[in-house]
C-alpha cells in the first residue's frame, strides 16, 4: 500500500509538470505510448485494457538505468490512495486520462502546432 | 673556557634552530609539489576519461547508424546482438561521465528505454514468429536519437579541444 502511495505522488507530479508543458514527452515504437526520460530513469504511458471495466485505463511504467521495466500501475491501482493524499479535484482516472492526453500532444508537436497557430490568430484579430 | 663553551651552546642552538626552520619549510615545499603532482595527476585521468566518453559515444553512434541499416534488412538476431552494445556504452558513458548536465544524461537515458524497448519487441516477435513494430517508425525514433547524441557528442568535443 505504502508503495501504491508513492506511486500516486509520482503520477499527481507527472500530471502537474505535463499539463504544464514542462516534460518532455517523446513518440516510442509502439503506437499510442509515450516516454519521458530523467537523468536516470524514464516512464512510459500507454492505454491498456481495464480489467474490471469496458474502458481503457492508463499505464505508466518506470524504466531503469538499464533499459527494462522496473515499476508499473494504473489508474486503477491508486484509486485507493487518492482522496485521503491529494487536494485534486481529479479522481486518478481522469487526471491519468488527462496526462495521456497532454503526453500525446506534446509527443507529437500538437502542443506547439496549436500554441503557434492560437498565436497567429490572436496577432491577426489584435494587429496592433 | 667556560665563555667559550656557553658561546658554542649559544651558536649551535642557533645553528640547530635555522637547521629546523629550514627543514619545516622544505618540508612545506614538499607538499605543495606533491599536492601540485596529485593534481596534475587527477587532471590527466580526468581528461582521459573524457576522451573514453567522447570515443565511447562516437562508437555508440556507429552501433546505432549500423542498427539503422540492420533494421531495413530485418536481421532481428543481430540486431539484438547490437542493441545490447548500444546500451551497453551508454549506460557506461552516463556513468563514467560525471560532469554531464541532468539534460545530457536524460537524453542518454531516452536512448537507452528506446533501445530497450525495440529489443523486447523484437524478441517478442521472434518468439511468436510475427514481425516487429513498424521499421520507419523505429529508424525514425532512432535517427532522432542519433541527431540528439551528435549534439552531445559536438559540446563534449568542444570541451576537449577547449
Amino acid at each position: 500500500m505504502a508503495a501504491y502511495k508513492k506511486l500516486a505522488h509520482l503520477a499527481y507530479l507527472l500530471h502537474q509538470k505535463t499539463v504544464k508543458g514542462e516534460i518532455d514527452w517523446k513518440e516510442t515504437v509502439l503506437n499510442g505510448e509515450y516516454q519521458a526520460s530523467f537523468s536516470n530513469y524514464s516512464i512510459q504511458i500507454s492505454l491498456v485494457n481495464s480489467q474490471g471495466s469496458p474502458e481503457a485505463c492508463v499505464k505508466m511504467s518506470v524504466i531503469g538505468e538499464g533499459g527494462d521495466e522496473i515499476e508499473s500501475f494504473t489508474d486503477e491501482d491508486i484509486e485507493l490512495q487518492w482522496l485521503s493524499e491529494f487536494e485534486s479535484n481529479l479522481s486518478p482516472y481522469v487526471m491519468m486520462h488527462d496526462t495521456y492526453g497532454a503526453a500525446r500532444r506534446l509527443a507529437v508537436g500538437a502542443e506547439k502546432a496549436i500554441n503557434q497557430i492560437l498565436s497567429e490568430l490572436v496577432d491577426d484579430v489584435n494587429p496592433w | 673556557m667556560n665563555l667559550v663553551g656557553n658561546l658554542a651552546s649559544v651558536i649551535g642552538v642557533i645553528i640547530a634552530s635555522v637547521g629546523f626552520v629550514i627543514t619545516i619549510r622544505n618540508v612545506g615545499k614538499s607538499k605543495k609539489a606533491a599536492d601540485r603532482a596529485e593534481i596534475a595527476a587527477n587532471k590527466t585521468l580526468e581528461r582521459v576519461r573524457y576522451v573514453d566518453n567522447v570515443q565511447n559515444l562516437s562508437r555508440a553512434i556507429s552501433v546505432i547508424e549500423e542498427i539503422l541499416r540492420l533494421n531495413r534488412t530485418g536481421e532481428w538476431k543481430v540486431l539484438l546482438d547490437r542493441h545490447l552494445i548500444f546500451r551497453s556504452i551508454l549506460i557506461d558513458v552516463k556513468r563514467s561521465a560525471t560532469n554531464l548536465s541532468d539534460d545530457h544524461k536524460a537524453i542518454i537515458q531516452d536512448g537507452i528505454t528506446h533501445s530497450g524497448s525495440i529489443s523486447h519487441n523484437i524478441e517478442v516477435a521472434l518468439d511468436e514468429d510475427s514481425q516487429p513494430a513498424s521499421i520507419p517508425r523505429m529508424n525514425k525514433i532512432l535517427s532522432k536519437q542519433v541527431e540528439q547524441l551528435r549534439d552531445i557528442l559536438a559540446e563534449m568535443r568542444m570541451e576537449t579541444d577547449g
